[in-house]
């Protein structure tokens, strides 16, 4: 157990935590056009070995309507949390968990 | 984007190279040996076979009763991410039951309504390790979806262990400068 520190504490009540995006926003690659998908379009076949997994990073990879999927999630979880919210009973809101 | 026929797929393909190599570098160059002439004809292929790459340990079983396929997973970052979430919540009171129902909040977050075949999901706890346990719909499986939810699950708790980690570090360094700070004064 971490010793209770009142600047570590007050510094928690104000920090606003580090947004993470659950999903990078998709980017084009210029290298995986050339590489990959210009040659699988023409018939050619790839060798795995020799591609450069380090030239591409994953939001090159990342699907054009992953952001919608996962904005479309993030509503309906809010939907049903507020559905929870307005299912709590009156008296239960009174209660104070922290303070 | 790329204005191809097989961009979906292939785009499955290079995510979970691109996945391997970040977080598995030892196993990228197992995963891509002897794939010198890789085609669209064995895109589905090497997804399926290869999936199992990106976790620590994986299994599949079939359900007779059901006809399904169900695949059993499990990774060190579960039990990582378990014991970040409950360290740095030591201030708020969190409880192990807390941290595990986060867990399977991120996990349904990530792999539910996906739309790519996988049907159920849940999460079992060995020695209070988890381990997810992916249940497929009968007839229909899409290779590259199911690949790209499980690289974007594991890709957010490798990012969160990280952003957690970093916290606890800059924690920990103050608590010491605080008691540097105190024993100066005393002395």
């Amino acid at each position: 157990m971490l010793k209770f520190s009142p600047e570590i504490f007050t510094e928690l009540l104000h920090a606003i935590p580090e947004a993470i995006p659950y999903c990078e926003e998709p980017q084009h690659s210029e290298y995986l056009q050339k590489e990959v998908f210009d040659k699988l379009g023409k018939g050619e076949t790839i060798d795995l070995t020799k591609l450069d997994l380090n030239a591409f990073d994953l939001c090159h990879t990342a699907l054009s309507w992953s952001g919608d999927h996962y904005a479309g999630m993030e509503r309906s979880w809010q939907k049903g949390f507020n559905k929870m919210l307005k299912l709590i009973q009156a008296s239960a809101r009174e209660k104070r968990a922290f303070f | 984007m790329y204005d191809s026929d097989y961009e979906y797929d292939v785009l499955g393909v290079l995510r979970l190279l691109r996945f391997v190599q970040m977080y598995r570098p030892q196993r990228a160059a197992h995963l891509v040996s002897g794939e010198t002439a890789f085609s669209v004809e064995e895109v589905l292929e090497f997804l399926y076979y290869s999936m199992e790459e990106i976790f620590d340990d994986c299994y599949s079983d079939y359900d007779e009763m059901n006809g399904s396929e169900i695949l059993y997973i499990y990774d060190s970052i579960f039990d990582e991410y378990l014991d970040l979430s409950v360290r740095l919540s030591d201030s708020h009171l969190c409880s192990v039951q807390a941290a595990r129902r986060r867990f399977e909040d991120v996990v349904t977050y990530f792999l539910a309504d996906r739309n790519c075949g996988i049907f159920d999901v849940t999460i079992h706890y060995n020695d209070s390790s988890p381990q997810i346990q992916v249940e497929f719909a009968e007839g229909y499986y899409e290779p590259a979806g199911v690949v790209m939810a499980f690289t974007d699950l594991m890709h957010y708790l490798y990012r969160e262990v990280d952003r957690m980690n970093r916290i606890i570090e800059k924690r920990s360094g103050k608590i010491v400068s605080l008691m540097q700070k105190h024993l100066e004064e005393a002395a």
